[in-house]
């Protein structure tokens, strides 16, 4: 089958080559990503007007040729289509907030001295302790996967503020496509062994206290890591036990240039900022999927001549935690977390790594170290939160799936203690905790009550705050996958909380915060 | 005045033929590429009569379904004026996919610069040659569908 070969150089090659071919099929694929290449070499003595092209299609990718010798065959089918689905998946919300509150100075006879304020002027910053995500924020997250059970490639759109809605455009919550990224599945590797791996640009998140989502903080209590990379999770079963172990690298693609203005459009990127990266090692043992029991250890760091300071210290942020999650169906779902984070020179580290939803360095500079830190400082941070269904629990041991009344109570709190290079931000210990009641009682409606406190200094009481939130739930059935919510919530302040304001928003203590913030808010998930 | 040609060769679709190789085996590819053009005329007297071209290789053997190796070199010859910003780049490359003829493949490359004295930077990244990186570490990823 092979023709003579002349020398005994390609002799050998054909013999090397011919000979793997037991390892493969080589017979005729059609549908294949080199067939599809090869088609007009296919078609000879049949060849058809279109198989001649003098330029690419305009729908052809702007890249060059991948390594390795592959060909690419863009909008071909693959050879083993029927095992390829295209899977769309997103979550949608976006409210109407309104912030209530009576007009500062001198009120003349042309205005109100009720005025009202989008959003509302209250103390819930995502990056800050205070936030507790009471007021609901605009959030679009769309997601496209195409694949097969080992391999699927996704890529995340996801925007922080609707264009139609917005008083002006703000290139950051528009965010475009923020993940772009391949999973490979490897469910065979051993007995009761699995491997899963992710290559790209994507996100990790560890200590989030909800089951299924961040918690009622929307906090991560570890971390969450942003960049481009590899994450590697591989899972083994013995029992009633699964080992679990992960790990993961991630850089950035680039970092905010020498010379860039901080500017809305480049939201406030800072030159001082370095190339950042991130390694971290996970290690959980689980039970009966029931108990999981996490030890993590993250570490991001910089070391980049390019930061603007020339004598900038090179800048690493360590966060070491371990977490606890119980899940009984019929007792709730309890988790409770701790994370260290020791802070060195974290100055240059960029938004690499986010503790507590703060952007790196500066972000744990702004809201925790303080200016005069030099990025250095530690934060000691303890978080739990239960939730439990009282239908799930009475009704034990039979099934409760959901299309019936129901209460859900939940609560939760997180305190960290922060140690600081600033001694105006050292020693500080901050603490909030809440609750939540939310009565399922027909298939379109529920009635909810959350009752929050935040205490974002304990030695300083004129800065605690706390939140009464009404509100009542309309969906489309039981268990729907949309919801509208009206929400009124009541502020009730310390004789020093600070609000921030402007462009970057900054604290300024001499606005007033609103008192009462009335919401309207839809949302939808698949 | 640019020109340029590409030539790829697929090994085991010659030791095959007639017989159609599709993919679904071992194979060696090898390409060969060069650029080369010149400034015909340019009011700019250091940019008027500069030749420059590029010329590369790359080999790679699939050996096995989910992996492949690689190899590629390329030399850079950017002004005819001054044969010192010459450099030349070797790269080798491990690859990764699903199978023979995947719609995806990870790579895990290492990058090695061979500058000459004067190889600067290009604006907006017009770094000096001692700012020049000269090694790099890659891993990416390509899907397509």
């Amino acid at each position: 089958m092979v023709k003579p070969i002349q020398g005994p150089v390609l002799a050998g090659l054909a013999l090397l080559l011919v000979s793997g071919a037991a390892l493969g099929q080589n017979k005729p694929a059609p549908n294949s990503a080199a067939a599809d290449a090869e088609a007009g070499s296919s078609l000879e003595g049949d060849t058809a007007p279109g198989d001649v092209g003098l330029g690419l299609t305009p729908g052809t990718p702007q890249v060059g040729t991948l390594p390795g010798g592959t060909v690419p065959a863009y909008g071909q089918k693959a050879k083993d289509e029927q095992d390829y689905r295209f899977d769309f998946h997103g979550f949608l919300t976006m409210p109407l907030r309104i912030g209530l509150n009576n007009r500062a100075g001198t009120v003349t006879t042309e205005q109100k001295e009720l005025v009202l304020h989008a959003p509302p002027v209250v103390p819930d910053y995502r990056d800050s302790f205070v936030y507790t995500g009471i007021v609901p924020e605009p959030y679009a997250q769309l997601a496209f996967s195409y694949g097969n059970s080992v391999v699927t490639g996704t890529a995340i759109i996801k925007a922080r503020t609707a264009s139609t809605a917005a008083s002006f455009f703000d290139p950051p919550l528009q965010s475009g496509i923020t993940d772009a990224f391949v999973t490979f599945n490897l469910p065979n590797l051993g007995k009761g062994m699995n491997l899963g791996i992710n290559v790209g640009a994507f996100s990790n998140r560890y200590g989030t206290m909800g089951e299924y989502d961040e918690g009622h903080y929307g906090t991560p209590i570890l971390g969450r890591t942003n960049g481009v990379g590899e994450n590697v999770v591989a899972r083994m079963a013995l029992g009633d036990l699964v080992i679990a172990a992960e790990q993961g690298f991630q850089g950035q693609l680039d970092k905010p240039p020498v010379g860039l203005v901080a500017d809305g459009w480049n939201d406030f990127a800072d030159p001082n900022t370095g190339t950042g990266l991130v390694h971290h090692e996970h290690l959980g043992i689980g039970y009966r999927r029931q108990l999981t029991f996490g030890l993590h250890y993250l570490q991001a760091w910089s070391q980049d001549d390019r930061a603007a300071q020339a004598l900038q210290p090179d800048g690493t942020i360590t966060v070491v935690g371990a977490d606890l999650r119980f899940s009984a169906s019929h007792l709730g779902h309890f988790y409770v977390g701790g994370a260290y984070t020791d802070a060195e020179n974290s100055r240059s580290v960029g938004r690499i790594l986010e503790v507590l939803n703060t952007q790196g360095g500066p972000g744990l500079m702004r809201n925790y170290f303080g200016a005069e830190s030099g990025g250095t400082g530690r934060l000691l941070t303890v978080a739990s939160e239960y939730n439990l269904s009282l239908a799930r629990l009475l009704l034990y041991p039979r099934h409760f799936d959901g299309n019936a009344r129901d209460i859900v109570l939940s609560a939760f709190g997180m305190y960290t203690f922060v140690r600081s290079d600033d001694p105006a931000f050292d020693y500080v210990h901050k603490l909030k905790f809440g609750g939540e009641g939310t009565y399922a009682l027909a298939p379109w409606f529920a009635a909810s009550l959350r009752l929050d406190q935040v205490r974002p200094d304990t030695a300083k009481h004129e800065q605690t705050f706390s939140v009464i939130s009404p509100r009542v739930i309309f969906r489309t059935d039981w268990q729907s996958r949309d919801q509208v919510v009206l929400q009124y919530s009541r502020f009730i302040y310390g004789d020093d909380v600070v609000v921030r304001s402007g462009y970057p928003a900054r604290e300024d203590p001499t606005i007033a915060p609103d008192e009462h913030v009335v919401s309207l808010s839809a949302s939808m998930w698949w | 005045m640019i020109t340029g040609f590409e030539y790829n060769f697929s090994w085991s679709k010659f030791l095959y033929h007639p017989q159609a190789f599709w993919g679904e085996g071992p194979d060696l590819i090898t390409s060969v590429f060069a650029n080369a053009g010149a400034v015909l005329e340019s009011r700019d007297p250091v940019a008027d009569g500069r030749r420059f071209y590029k010329l590369g290789s790359e080999v790679t053997y699939r050996c096995l379904s989910w992996f492949a190796l690689s190899g590629r070199y390329d030399f850079v010859a950017p002004n005819s004026k001054d044969s010192k910003e010459s450099f030349h780049v070797i790269g080798p490359k491990l690859i990764f996919r699903s199978n023979w003829n995947s719609h995806e493949q990870v790579t895990l490359s290492y990058t090695r610069w061979f500058y000459g004295a004067h190889t600067k930077g290009e604006a907006p990244n017009d770094y000096t040659h001692e700012e020049l990186d000269d090694q790099m570490f890659a891993l990416s990823f390509g899907m397509w569908w």
